[in-house]
Formats: structure tokens, sequence, C-alpha cells
């Protein structure tokens, strides 16, 4: 995917404006939230699985090399082949090299946000291997030429009417020349087209939730059965996921499964939990002949040991995006790259460096809802402010920004001149209000346009402190 | 081929204490916690006595859209599935091969049952399961040379047999009694599906929709036993 995140701000003013997007947001932020609250509020144990999953992931990561080692031995005793890829490129490679080594023409592929990271999809077809995406979501960009805004539901900035426009343009050539608006018909025609591809694939790629080192396997968490028939079908099932997802044994991975779906759909549990381990076995009927996984690096071991390892937490639930009230009003395609929201925005300047996503930290009104809602309890809004810190370090801040900073630090350090100038803004904002309001207020009519500014009800800060210090000096201290 | 195994492990290993002793702690502790693969948190919700975890079973699986029904014998159970088929019209059935079930007296309702594994364009599937787990009224459903993959996905509707003794309360029971399978079969299988209820898309408008590539039915036929 190319990379658009520099012009975050261009893209943001756009969304705004786009009437379309603005009414498919709206079902993104009635839908999940409130869910994830009725699913959360059944679980009295919610909390406390909260605090075990970050432990645990903490735990984890400090023993990261040695839980990787124990995966690919158990991987490999049940029949299954590991490959190690550093960056993108090698991953792609290894990928391809699989594809060909059995002739493969088509791939079909579950649902993956690393394959979007590493352009798997791009790179296969320039290969002359032909990726059909499987999840309906998915399938629906494809035929679109679009890309992923969210990480679990990739189609939320469309409409009905766009799944129509699609469809209607791809699928008269199997016998579905009549346009239809009616979203069952549409997911029909999507299920019988999809089951041509499943059958003729010879290769099926799916992304893994997480890797269970103790028996070598990877799961798949779904609600579609896209991806357990594109890894069960085709002669060769490749899993591509990335280091962090490793976790120590099944019931270690059922804390996480608690969390998965709740946190993420507000789903009880997501219909189709799906554990692989190896090829068929010798007299099975069914299932692939062979089992790859591939283990992503891509910088996450740098962010080992940094002041970004927290994120290494992450589970991919969606939580953090889905309660956002940035990624709420602009969507997911604003941030420019793979990975929206507030994760994203923490991940994507580590991926692609924050000369490229340094906008994305600073598009937070650090409310603090992301880090609320998090499963693993990552500190998003301290990760965000850390690639501020790096930004400015760098001088990759605007002039303007850096200007005002200068200028309010100007202030900020000289005690009585900042009292003084504080006490006279008090004072005027004061005479400039009517009823308690400032409706029109010079250099802020980017809040005064939308809504009135509330006047200082009394004096600053400061006066009011030492007048109540003074008062219980009088009262002999207590209060 | 694997050049980048060492570069990412030595990268890995770089940022955590490896001296000996730490290093041997630190081994320790992994392997520890392999081999107990003790529980984490295991919720309320997956604990209760034989009758408790039925009826929350009976209840999660319902609510997650799948059809629940008791019955007293599996012959009992048989016949209301050849009844449910015949009322749907659906006259062939694929199954596994180890619960026998294709011996049933199917043909005198006009029900043709095969043993293999599921095609494209196949009705509906009968299967066995491992388990059924109360906590969120989920079936666990492996893999064996005699039980296809594919009967669970490829099918419209896909019926499971659930025998009430293979009721348990969480996922951490259900993995008890796969690693008692596993000892028993020589180790895990190629796959182990958990699924609760029924296929299913939320991915145009939000708007759910059943039936998305998996079956558009999961009907659920429990044979109480004492």
């Amino acid at each position: 995917m190319e990379i658009h995140s520099p012009e975050f701000k261009a893209n943001a003013r756009i969304a705004l404006h786009d009437a379309s997007l603005q009414k498919a947001l709206g079902n993104l932020r009635d839908g999940f939230p409130r869910k994830r609250a009725i699913a959360v509020s059944r679980l009295p144990e919610f909390e406390q699985l909260r605090d075990q999953a970050r432990d645990l992931k903490n735990h984890i990561l400090s023993h990261l090399d040695l839980y990787l080692e124990t995966f690919e031995r158990n991987c490999t005793a049940n029949g299954g082949q590991v490959h190690w890829a550093a960056d993108a490129e090698q991953a792609r490679q290894q990928i391809l090299d699989i594809c060909r080594s059995v002739g493969a023409k088509t791939v079909t592929k579950g649902k993956s946000m690393i394959s979007e990271e590493i352009n798997l999809n791009d790179y296969l077809e320039q290969h002359g291997v032909q990726p059909v995406e499987t999840d309906l979501g998915e399938y629906i960009l494809q035929l679109r030429h679009d890309h992923p805004s969210h990480i679990i539901a990739p189609a939320i900035h469309l409409n009905l009417e766009d799944v129509s426009d699609a469809f209607h343009e791809h699928h008269p050539k199997y016998g579905f020349t009549e346009r239809t608006e009616d979203a069952a018909e549409l997911m029909a025609e999507a299920r019988t087209v999809m089951r041509k591809h499943f059958v003729a694939a010879d290769v099926g790629i799916t992304g893994a939730n997480f890797l269970v080192a103790e028996t070598g396997s990877s799961i798949i968490v779904t609600n579609e059965g896209n991806g357990d028939l594109t890894q069960t079908l085709p002669k060769v099932h490749i899993v591509i996921t990335s280091i962090e997802k490793v976790v120590p044994t099944l019931e270690d991975m059922s804390l996480f499964l608690r969390l998965l779906a709740r946190s993420a759909t507000g789903q009880e549990f997501s219909v189709y939990n799906t554990l692989s381990t190896g090829p068929r076995r010798s007299t099975d009927q069914d299932g692939p002949e062979q089992y790859h996984v591939i283990l992503l690096d891509n910088g996450r071991s740098d962010m080992l040991g940094s002041e970004f390892q927290d994120m290494l937490r992450c589970i991919r639930c969606s939580a953090c995006m889905n309660h956002c009230p940035v990624y709420g009003s602009v969507g997911g395609h604003a941030y420019g790259w793979v990975y929206p929201g507030p994760m994203g925005s923490v991940l994507t300047p580590q991926l692609i460096g924050v000369d490229q996503a340094g906008h994305l930290p600073n598009a937070s009104t650090f409310c603090g809802k992301c880090e609320s809602v998090c499963p693993v309890r990552i500190p998003l809004p301290k990760l965000m402010r850390h690639w501020r810190e790096r930004e400015f370090e760098r001088h990759l801040t605007p002039s303007t920004v850096r200007q005002g900073l200068w200028g309010w630090a100007a202030f900020a350090k000289r005690p009585t001149l900042y009292r003084w100038m504080s006490r006279s803004a008090n004072f005027l904002l004061r005479r400039l209000a009517r009823n308690g309001r400032i409706s029109k207020l010079p250099l802020a009519t980017g809040w005064t346009d939308w809504r009135d500014m509330p006047a200082p009800q009394q004096g600053t800060f400061m006066d009011q402190w030492k007048k109540r210090q003074q008062s219980e000096q009088q009262q002999g201290g207590l209060l | 081929m694997n050049s980048g195994r060492e570069q990412i492990l030595a990268k890995l290993r770089a940022k955590r204490d490896t001296s000996d002793a730490a290093e041997q702690a630190a081994r320790q502790r992994v392997a520890e916690r392999i081999q107990h693969h003790a529980p984490v948190l295991i919720p309320a919700r997956g604990l209760g006595d034989k009758a408790e975890l039925l009826a929350r079973f009976q209840q999660m699986a319902t609510e997650a859209i799948a059809d629940v029904s008791l019955h007293e014998t599996e012959t009992a159970a048989l016949a209301a599935i050849a009844d449910q088929l015949q009322q749907q019209g659906i006259t062939s059935l694929v199954t596994t091969a180890d619960a026998q079930w294709q011996q049933h007296d199917w043909a005198s309702q006009g029900i043709q049952c095969q043993v293999r594994p599921a095609q494209v364009g196949d009705h509906a599937s009968l299967t066995p399961c491992l388990a059924g787990i109360a906590e969120t009224g989920t079936l666990m459903i492996t893999s064996a040379p005699h039980h296809p993959t594919t009967l669970h996905f490829l099918p419209d509707w896909h019926l499971v047999m659930l025998r009430s003794s293979q009721i348990v309360g969480s996922y951490e029971d259900a993995w008890t009694r796969l690693r008692q399978q596993n000892q028993q079969t020589g180790g895990m299988p190629r796959t182990v599906n958990m699924i609760t209820g029924a296929s299913r898309s939320a991915d145009i408008e939000q708007r759910l929709q059943m039936g998305a590539h998996g079956p558009k039915r999961l009907i659920i036929f429990i044979v109480m036993e004492n």
C-alpha cells in the first residue's frame, strides 16, 4: 500500500466534507462501542482479565526469542515449516517461492493486516500469481482497487450503494446481471462466486491472531468461515504473521480470546476460532499437504526494550479506533497507511518512519478513551507523546508549532510575567463575556465559530489558591 | 535459507540479560510455563454443576444463533434430524465414518446419507464433536482420518450431535479433553475448530447477515446421558 501519511491534514479535510464517508462512519460510532460495553458488562472478571493479559504479554515479550524457538520446534515436529523474515521483502520473497514451488496460479487469502503491511497482493500480481481476497469486506475492496480503512471491518467506509455498484460491474460474468441493493442478496452473490475460487486455488494464505508455542499451532478468528475454507481446500497453507503473536500455551491463548471478540465486535466469542497444526496427517481426507508459517519482524525487534515496547502487546482488536473521536470523524484512509486510529498513530511512525508519519501522533485530542478500552492496557496517549517528543528533537515539527511552543515556554518559565499575563487575560475574557459566555473571540474563531467559549468564573488559579490558603490559615489550617 | 532467523533471534536476545544465571532462569520459566499450562483466570460463568452448564450452553449457543434441541437417545435425535431434513426438502446428508450414523434408516424418508469429505453444493452435514463449552455456547470439533474438516464449512447446514457428558464449563476444560484425546491419537490433530453459531458477516454497512461463507445454519442435537 502506498504511503499517504504525510498528507494527513489534507486527507482529514477531504474526509470531513465527504458526505458518503460521514454516513458510513455513523454506522461505526453507533455500533461497536455500544456492543463492547454490553459484552464487558456481562463478564464481571473483564477488568481482571485485562490486567492479566497485560502482565502475560509483558512476560512473553521478555522471553520472546525463547517462545519463538519453542513454537518453531513444535511446529516443525508436527510437520510444519517455519520461515523467518527480517523485513517485508524477505517475507514476500518467501511466499512467492512457496507459490512457485507448486506452480500456483491463484491464491485465496483470508483477512490479514500483515499482508497489507508487506504489500503482498501487488507483489504477487506483478509476479504472475493472482491473489483473491475471500473476506467479504476485503473482496469488495479488491474489486474496487481500494484498501481497508479499519483493521477488522475493512469496508466500513463504504455504503450499500458502493457494494452494489462494485458487484454489478464485476459479477455479470458469473451470471449475476441484475443490480441489487439487498445486502443479503449481495452476500449470497459473493458466496457463490467465492466457492469457485476456494476450490480452484492452489495456495491459501491466512494471517494468525496467535501462535501457540506449546503445540506449534496458529489460530485464526473469523465470523464468515472464509479463512477456514482458505486454509483447508488448497494444497498449501501459508500463515503470514509477526513475531509478537506467540503465546505460551492453549490456556494462555484462552485469556486473550476472552478479551479479543468482546473488545472488537462486542461478541461473546467470534464464530470460528480455528487452530491449525501442521499439514494434513497421512490418513486425513482433507486439509493442505503443506503448512508454512512466515514469522515477520519488520521493525518489531527494534521496539523491544524501547519506550514503544508496550505497543507490542497489541492484539489488533480495534477497540482503540472504534472509540476514537478522531478516527470516528475522518475514518481510516486519512491516516494514509495500513494501521489507522490510535494504534496506527503509534505503530506507523515505527514502521515507516516518524518523518513520514509525524502527523499521526499529533492527530489526537489525548482524551484517553483508547487507553481506557485497550484490552492489554497499552498507554497509547503516552506513546503518542513519545513520538511527538522525537519529532520535536529531530526538528520535524512545523515552524509555527515550534515558535508557538517557544512563545509558551517564554511565559511558562517566568512565573511573575506568566501570572501577570494570565491575570490580564482573565480580566479581559470576563469583560468580553455576555451571560458567562463568549460568542466571538479574536484569534480563536476556530472555536467560537462553532460554539461559545465559557468565560472564567473567578480569578486565576493562583489567585484562588492564595485566597484559599489564607482562609485555611485563618481557620487554623483545618478545612 | 534462514539468514533472517539468526538475525531476528540475535536482536531479540540482545534485549535481555543473557548472562549464564539469567539465561538459565529464563529458560526454566519458559519450560515450566509450557509444561504446566496452568489456567490463568477462569470466569465464574465457566464453572457450575452439570445442570447449570447444560442450561448455560443452551442459552449461549442459542444467543449465538444456533438451533439447540434436547433428545433422550441418539436414535431419537437421528429421527428428529431425518424429520427436519425431510420438512425442508433436503434429500442428501454427508457424515463422518466413526459414528456409524449412515446405518440409520434414512432411505425411508427419502434421504441419501454418504460418508465422505464435503463438496461444493452439499446441503447438510452431520458430525460428532469433542466438547460443548458452556461459557459461550461453543462447540469444539477436531479433524481426524475419519472426520474431514470440510464438513464444517462447505454444506449449507451443519448438524452436530453433542452428548450431554461432553458439555464442559470453560475453554480450559475443553483443552483438557483435547489433551486426553491427543494422548490416544498420538498428538494434535491438524485442525481444531471452535464454532459458536452459524457463519455471518456485517461487512456491508455493519448490518448482520447470516450465511457468509460457512454454514447458514448450525443445528445442535444434545443427547441426554445419565
